[in-house]
């Protein structure tokens, strides 16, 4: 009986020890491969590439409010980048929808910028586009620091810039489109002027009106007249045509396409909307 | 002619003319009496003195126009007494009163010399709307005036009302106009990529007779012209040939700014209005200059009117004195009234901030 219970014993604190030995492990891992919102997995990045990193992913993060990672990886367990990006800022991120997770997945060998709630707006497919034109450029080099650099300071410029007024978001699934809508600082201005000229005119008529100002008695001429024509005629005495060509901004058919304001969404496993675009290297 | 009274012929009482009647009432016998009634009467007459003070003395009778001038003229430095008809006492009146009431016995009388020969009315319209009616009139008017302070109209802080008769100027025109005008069109067209502009000139005439009446002008100086103005547009179709009568039993006053002092003004109204009436004649273009127009007046009839208007004085409670007229045909009341800031200031607000919604939920989906 004795000889059991000591034999349990062994066993439940080989168990312990196991798991602290798993904990303590597990997290050295952790440790190593991230520095705050730098999840660099596939170990691409130097300690001081990573706290650079995740200075400037701070410092965004104190601007817009939203949350952004950094993120290597070297298996993505079967997913595509773009799942895989999605899966990882929703389990990352739960407290809010807003944000993007920038991958470098060397597994499919795609870099990926996923987006997520209001930066969707901002990032717009084209300019997903344009960012992963540098990224792409700095990865191509073998700079994967640089490239994920790339990926958040192009967020950061388009934040800058705020929302462009054509935004867009289209569902590739449903089809859905939701138009961006907002009011600009020159709206609201606008705006204001108006309603202060609303109060002026509506104060002024009515004080206007009380003391006499005006609403006075005008000699209603039309009521009061009749008028009795001997002779009325109307001659053409001249025609003149003028014509010009209509100019043609045949330049702005390129363009037009790149001012396009959509942003492409689909669904992640979790069920939430994201944007995003990738790039094979 | 110089004062006169009626008096009824059944109990010696005045006669009043009763707007909701149109007839002459007795108010002591209750008797009614018509205008062709009133003609047949002799009217009691009382005398007038054209100076302040030592009135007693020299009393003129029976003046022709030329005496009255005069002693309108002597009136200008001061006050014309009159000796009541019916009592005997002084009633004082300015120099342009033609009716009023004695002092004393409120005996209504007509100083009917100051409304002879050259200020003999042309027209009259009589009172319509009797006293009782002007009261409750009045006080739906302010009553339907939403920014006057709450606590602003009592009725019994009507200090006075009166019903007086004030003197108008009235001008019919009948006028050769011409207008010459050009009118454009312009059509817009496209073919291929050139755009088309034809642009036809059309050379417009107007020429014809325009008649324009009932141009008024205020013809009392102490009048507020604004008010005065205000009281139109009278019914004219109700005027009537003037008859002294219906000045009893209410105030008048002659007029003391003359013909020439607003034809001007008034025949630039002519003017000005005919050019609209002929301008409003040519119709179907783009674009009208006009180039020329002529206004020749060919017949003009001026006319000298007494309009009637109830005054009303009226005291708020901050001791603050306001003055409306009302038209004493129609009912239309016009003058300054008091604002309650805040009310204004709230309703402008409510619109300013339902704008702002407005503005701004346009600027949200442009």
């Amino acid at each position: 009986m004795i000889k059991k219970w000591k034999k349990l014993l062994v066993w439940v604190f080989l168990f312990l020890f196991s798991l602290e030995i798993d904990g303590f492990s597990a997290e050295k891992v952790v440790l190593a491969a991230q520095t705050g919102n730098v999840y660099d997995e596939a170990e691409l990045l130097t300690e001081q590439e990573r706290e650079a990193l995740n200075e400037k992913i701070a410092a965004l993060m104190e601007t817009t409010g939203w949350n952004i990672y950094a993120v290597t990886t070297e298996d993505a367990g079967g997913k595509s980048a773009e799942e895989y990006a999605d899966d990882f800022f929703d389990s990352h991120s739960t407290e809010t929808e807003d944000g993007v997770a920038a991958l470098i997945d060397m597994d499919n060998r795609e870099i990926y910028l996923s987006t997520c709630g209001e930066a969707i707006r901002y990032l717009t497919d084209d300019r997903l586009d344009y960012i992963l034109d540098e990224a792409y450029g700095e990865i191509s080099e073998g700079y994967y620091a640089d490239c994920l650099g790339a990926m958040i300071d192009g967020t950061a410029e388009y934040y800058e810039r705020g929302i462009p007024t054509n935004q867009y978001n289209y569902d590739e699934e449903t089809g859905e489109i939701s138009v961006y809508r907002s009011i600009t600082p020159w709206e609201a201005v606008i705006a204001v002027v108006i309603a202060a000229a609303v109060f002026g005119i509506v104060f002024g008529v009515i004080v206007g009106r009380y003391r006499l100002k005006f609403g006075n008695y005008e000699y209603e001429f039309r009521r009061f007249s009749r008028v009795d024509l001997k002779n009325s005629s109307d001659m053409l005495v001249n025609t003149a045509v003028t014509h010009r060509r209509i100019p043609q901004n045949n330049g702005n058919g390129g363009s037009s396409h790149s001012s396009s304001g959509r942003s492409t969404t689909h669904h992640s496993s979790s069920g939430r909307s994201h944007g995003g675009s990738g790039r094979k290297f | 002619m110089a004062i006169i009274s009626y008096k009824c012929p059944n109990c010696d009482g005045e006669l009043i003319f009763e707007p909701s009647t149109q007839k002459y009432k007795c108010e002591y016998c209750g008797s009614l009496f018509s205008q062709e009634e009133l003609d047949a009467m002799k009217p009691a007459e009382g005398s007038e003195t054209a100076d302040s003070g030592n009135a007693a003395g020299e009393t003129i009778t029976g003046e022709d126009g030329r005496e009255q001038e005069t002693a309108g003229d002597k009136a200008e430095q001061g006050a014309v007494i009159y000796i009541c008809p019916s009592c005997g006492a002084q009633i004082v009146t300015d120099d342009t009163t033609a009716a009023t009431f004695c002092y004393y016995c409120h005996n209504p009388v007509v100083l009917g010399g100051r409304l002879e020969g050259n200020y003999l009315p042309d027209k009259i319209i009589p009172f319509s709307i009797t006293r009782e009616a002007a009261e409750k009139g009045f006080e739906e008017y302010i009553g339907k005036k939403k920014f006057v302070p709450g606590a602003f109209f009592n009725k019994k802080q009507i200090e006075s009302m009166t019903g007086v008769y004030f003197p108008y100027w009235l001008y019919d025109v009948n006028l050769q106009g011409a207008m010459q005008a050009e009118g454009r069109n312009v059509r817009v067209w496209r073919s291929g990529d050139t755009e088309f502009t034809e642009t036809k000139f059309y050379n417009v005439q107007r020429e014809g007779e325009v008649e324009l009446s009932n141009l008024s002008e205020n013809a009392l100086k102490k009048a507020n012209a604004r008010l005065a103005k205000n009281m139109m547009p009278y019914d004219f179709s109700k005027m009537k040939e003037f008859k002294t009568g219906y000045l009893s039993g209410f105030l008048a006053e002659r007029r003391d700014i003359e013909k020439q002092e607003v034809e001007g003004k008034m025949q630039q109204e002519m003017r000005e209005s005919a050019e609209r009436l002929l301008r409003e004649t040519i119709s179907g273009y783009n674009s009208v200059s006009v180039r020329n127009t002529n206004i020749v007046p060919k017949k003009e009839n001026w006319s000298y009117v007494l309009f009637p208007v109830w005054t009303i004085t009226y005291k708020a409670k901050n001791g603050k004195i306001y003055y409306y007229s009302m038209n004493g045909q129609t009912g239309k009341v016009s003058g300054e009234l008091p604002i309650d800031y805040a009310k204004v200031t709230l309703v402008s607000a409510l619109s300013a901030a339902a704008a702002l919604a407005l503005a701004l939920i346009g600027g949200f989906f442009l």
